[in-house]
């Protein structure tokens, strides 16, 4: 096996620098060198891991590593048809009794052998040559690693601190929840957000759901579920405190939901420094990040839709993607984070930068001041103001220098949206982040009766339909995360939710390790000329 | 969880507990010859340009063809340091390969996504990773016999396009470099 000697001669010669970059790593520094090592598969010394998966491929730690098979929490996974079994300190140093599943496809079944607990040998022998403690030989598909003495040493040690105890929040019968809510949102919106996961505590509490094990005993897995209500109030600045307040004084598990009328930032930065897990709150205004990791949200909010716009007009071709574009957005969140989304994804495209100007409220602009930005020539324009947007397009109709285009935000003008000027209606794209209408009550038939069967309220805000849907996952969720209640393994579980395509709000949501936007589309639509327009979409749920 | 995870998830109900089982292909490689017709739709690459895939299909190199997506888990890895040593192997001839990887997750796959998969693994030119419409790529999936309702459920499929007849060596399994190579030379020879 020429790789494997090769790359072990590689290991040789990187280890000698090695061992005096370890000797002295305190117990901090050994935690952080072990976690880089499960994370981004690189070794204390700097150097990528190396490793041979099916004899002779060889990979390096910066391709993949531990944690893009067995993931974050380490508890594993399962997809297709490989188990990913679980690497957390827990479960490798506790014996496995006798399991057995099936699998799907080909009716296909199977038994996993007991083993004993792992010790440091033990283990140190699976990851290097890829046999377990009943000298059973490991799946080609786990990698059998390369590593010296002193790196196996702090990888050990991280996988044996790795989900080894249940996160705060949850006692052996009981796992505690909350929801965060601001003092600027009203009663209803209050209400409606808090329906749905009421019912969902109701549910769980019931007996129903009290599921027994084979052998006719309760459920190991089975928490009662306590949701607490965070009532946070004032300027953003003291959120912060407020939160750790709480969570100081009845910690939790993860929050569920919750609304704010602002920025979510607060609460996200809260939940990312202390590593609480925050499942799809109502926000316009998620925090947009390609790393962060505990605040999973439904979308990108108004970003999104900017950013669909780019995508829109740079497939258009035909001259209409090379125009001048202007982008005027209103000062304030909703106007900046269209903007923003609109020129990141128009910059990613290699073009050039929009003409952008920001309007003050209440500031009104002449066509002649809008056409002189695009400097006298053709020009595309985007619009990201409220229903001051109307007057302006009315206007703009008798104006001889009109923009080829124009782009408005549904979520920007909402109720105005209807009132779009039929004359301009044939030249105007509209942003739609939401499934189409006229498809809705099919696709996601059966949420919407169940809605009303249970009586919710109903609300245009789309909240309650939005906390139905995470009281769905949660409970798909709850199935998966059996006895691991680790907070980095629920984030797993949920990534490793199936595409959602039957709800109200969105065409799908879909789900995947990091992934932290579950839906990812937004229709460019057109109005059609009628007194109550119908939608005709222009785009797909998502563009390339 | 796919279908599958379903059905497992439903065993651990039962038998409380997750999860278990061993890989359902650890038996080897299953190997069949096959004739697929590439379907006529747009897709785009990592750098964002359209790419009409009968054309690629019909390229006169070799063409390996396989359905990967950016966050999978343990298969996908696999796959494409699989696809990372055959480029290896050809070294600077890397582009006399054509290998193509199609996205089974296009809504999150975008060209900076797949770019920065690509740059994980070393890709040379010669690799295109192609996103699309959910649609067009539901056609190509189907195309090749590999459709899959949902992204978890999908398994691990390798094609390659035989130069001589433009048959397809379907390969069911994780391979090895030398598994590879060896498929890969039947395929092209003249
Ligand atoms: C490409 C995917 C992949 C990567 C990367 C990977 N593993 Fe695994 N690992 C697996 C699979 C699949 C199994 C189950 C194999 C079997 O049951 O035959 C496994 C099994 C194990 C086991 C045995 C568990 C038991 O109960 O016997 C341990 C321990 C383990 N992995 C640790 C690690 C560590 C630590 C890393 C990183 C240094 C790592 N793995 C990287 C896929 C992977």
């Amino acid at each position: 096996m020429k790789a494997r000697a090769f790359l072990l001669s590689m290991l040789v010669l990187s280890a000698v620098p090695l061992a005096a970059a370890t000797s002295g790593a305190g117990g901090d520094e050994a935690f952080r060198l072990g976690e880089r090592m499960y994370r981004q598969g690189i070794l204390p010394s700097g150097e990528p891991m190396q490793a041979v998966v099916k004899g002779d491929v060889a990979v390096e730690g910066t391709m993949f590593t531990c944690v893009s098979c067995h993931l974050r929490g380490g508890v594993g996974s399962f997809e297709g048809g490989v188990v990913t079994l679980p690497t957390n300190g827990r479960n490798l140093f506790s014996p496995r009794h006798d399991r057995y599943g099936i699998s799907g496809e080909e009716g296909l079944k199977f038994v996993l052998k007991p083993r004993p607990a792992y010790t440091n040998e033990t283990l140190a022998t699976v990851l290097r040559d890829g046999f377990d403690p009943t000298e059973r030989e490991m799946a080609v598909a786990m990698p059998r690693y390369l590593l010296g003495d002193s790196e196996m040493a702090i990888l050990i040690a991280y996988l044996k601190s790795l989900s080894s105890e249940y996160s705060p929040g949850v006692s052996d019968n009981l796992i505690r929840f909350a929801t965060v809510v601001t003092d600027d949102v009203s009663r209803e919106d209050r209400a409606a957000m808090l329906a749905p996961l009421k019912a969902f505590v109701g549910m769980n509490n019931g007996a129903k759901r009290k599921y027994k094990g084979v052998g006719g005993g309760k459920d190991p897995a089975y928490r009662q579920v306590a949701l607490d209500i965070w009532e946070i109030t004032g300027p953003p600045d003291g959120w912060r405190a407020q939160l750790e307040a709480y969570s100081r004084k009845e910690p939790v598990f993860a929050l569920l939901g919750g609304i704010t009328g602002g920025d979510w930032r607060p609460i996200h930065d809260f939940s990312e420094a202390n590593r609480i897990p925050c499942l799809f709150p109502v926000t316009d205004f998620p925090v947009v990040s390609d790393n962060d990791w505990y605040t999973l949200y439904f979308s990108k909010g108004f970003y999104q839709e900017g950013d669909a716009v780019a995508r829109h007009l740079g497939g258009l071709g035909d001259g209409a993607s090379e125009e001048t574009v202007v982008q005027l957005f209103l000062d304030g969140g909703a106007g900046k984070a269209l903007a923003a989304g609109f020129r990141d994804a128009w910059l990613e495209q290699g073009r050039r930068a929009p003409v952008e100007k920001m309007v003050r409220p209440g500031e009104s602009l002449t066509h002649g001041e809008i056409a002189g930005l695009a400097g006298g020539k053709p020009f595309t324009l985007l619009l990201w103001l409220d229903d001051a947007a109307i007057p302006l397009l009315e206007r703009m109709t008798d104006d001889p220098v009109r923009p080829s285009a124009v782009y408005v935000s549904s979520g920007m003008l909402k109720a105005s949206l209807g009132s779009l000027p039929v004359k301009v209606r044939g030249a105007t794209f509209v942003t739609w982040p939401w499934r189409l209408p006229q498809v809705g009550k099919g696709a996601a038939g059966a949420a919407l009766a169940w809605l009303k069967a249970a009586r919710m309220p109903t609300d245009r805000k789309r909240i309650v339909t939005r906390m139905y849907a995470l009281t769905r996952l949660l409970s798909d969720a709850q199935m998966m995360l059996r006895e691991n209640f680790y907070r980095d393994n629920f984030l797993d579980v949920v990534s490793n939710e199936e595409d959602k395509a039957d709800y109200p709000d969105y065409e799908r949501l879909s789900f995947g390790p990091g992934q932290r936007y579950a839906s990812k589309g937004c229709y460019i639509v057109q109005l059609s000329p009628d007194a109550a327009p119908t939608l005709i979409p222009r785009s797909g749920w998502v563009t390339h | 969880m796919g279908q599958i995870g379903r059905v497992v998830a439903l065993a651990c109900l039962l038998a409380a507990f997750f999860p278990q089982g061993a890989p359902a292909f650890d038996a080897g490689v299953k190997r069949s010859v096959e004739n697929y017709t590439a379907p006529d739709v747009v897709l785009v690459n990592q750098d964002g340009r359209k790419v009409r895939f009968k054309e690629l299909m019909a390229s006169s190199k070799p063409v390996v063809l396989d359905f990967i997506y950016g966050t999978c888990t343990t298969i996908c890895p696999v796959l494409s340091a699989g696809y990372s040593n055959l480029q290896q192997k050809f070294g600077t001839d890397s582009a006399k390969v054509q290998l193509v990887s199609v996205s089974i997750d296009p809504e999150n796959d975008t060209p900076k996504v797949m770019r920065e998969y690509l740059k994980r693994y070393r890709a040379r030119p010669g690799w295109d990773f192609l996103t699309g419409s959910r649609a067009d790529v539901d056609k190509v999936m189907r195309a090749y016999s590999a459709y899959v309702p949902n992204k978890m459920s999908h398994y691990p499929l390798t094609l390659i396009r035989n130069g001589r007849d433009g048959k397809w060596i379907r390969l069911y399994g994780l391979l090895s470099t030398a598994e590879f190579m060896a498929e890969f030379e039947k395929a092209s020879k003249p």
